[in-house]
């Protein structure tokens, strides 16, 4: 957890075990002092893959020492850029089964717009630049997912956009 | 030296790759060719492979010397 000058609360977290979003989201309200809104957002793992097969394990490959600090910088720049009083980034290493979470970003703001949009921003930087190797596991074997062209455009409209305060 | 792989590109390799730098250095795609001719591994040449040295991304003009740690990532991707 860091305190960046827009007065935030961060917290940015690799996670080896399952998360628990419920404790996590209370963490949040017990952090942020006098917001008006929270959004949260949930990335989980999916039954079946893109191409409809079934699905037994995603396998998120992490680097020992640039996945952490790629986390704490998506969190510490989508803290800047937005009007927020505090955010939370949990992101998932390891093996998982379908069902279970990936990523749990919250965001809480005085007002629903920033939140929103921190948490929009949170994840598309995240789908792009979290340093992270994907793999799928099932009947087909074994499959490396990497960013799709749709994830790269949507990182991208950030670059345009206006920050929403 | 001892180079690590992450991602697709671990494949060819089967593993980290061991390779001898000399003291001058060499750059980062003097460093890829080495490798692809040593592991018969033509993927290390592909421009979204990139290059990591000491924990920063860095470009295939960077220098590369005995001391440093160096790696090689395929893009990345969370969520």
């Amino acid at each position: 957890m860091n305190d960046i000058p827009t007065g935030a609360v961060v917290c940015a977290e690799l996670a080896f075990t399952s998360i628990e979003s419920a404790a996590r989201l209370q963490e949040l309200r017990q952090r942020a002092m006098g917001y008006g809104a929270l959004v949260s957002f949930e990335g989980v793992v999916r039954p079946v893959t893109k191409q409809g097969e079934p699905l037994d394990r995603l396998i998120l490959d992490h680097h020992p020492r640039m996945t952490v600090s790629s986390l704490e910088r998506i969190a510490r720049e989508g803290a800047a850029r937005f009007d927020i009083c505090a955010l939370s980034v949990v992101h998932r290493a390891g093996a998982m089964a379908p069902g279970e979470i990936i990523v749990l970003v919250a965001v809480a703001s005085d007002h629903r717009r920033a939140a929103f949009q921190c948490a929009d921003y949170l994840m598309d930087r995240l789908k792009t630049e979290a340093v992270f190797w994907k793999r799928e596991q099932g009947p087909f074997g074994e499959r490396w997912i990497e960013p799709t062209q749709r994830d790269t455009e949507d990182r991208e409209r950030w670059n345009e956009e206006k920050t929403g305060h | 030296m001892k180079i690590a792989f992450y991602g697709q590109i671990e494949r060819p390799f089967g593993g980290p790759a061991e390779i001898s730098v000399p003291e001058e250095g060499v750059s980062v795609t003097t460093l890829r060719r080495l490798l692809a001719a040593r592991y018969e591994a033509e993927a290390i040449l592909e421009r979204t492979v990139r290059a990591a040295v000491n924990d920063e991304i860095v470009l295939d003009t960077h220098m590369v010397y005995p001391v440093d740690t160096v790696e090689f990532m395929s893009p990345v991707s969370g969520g």
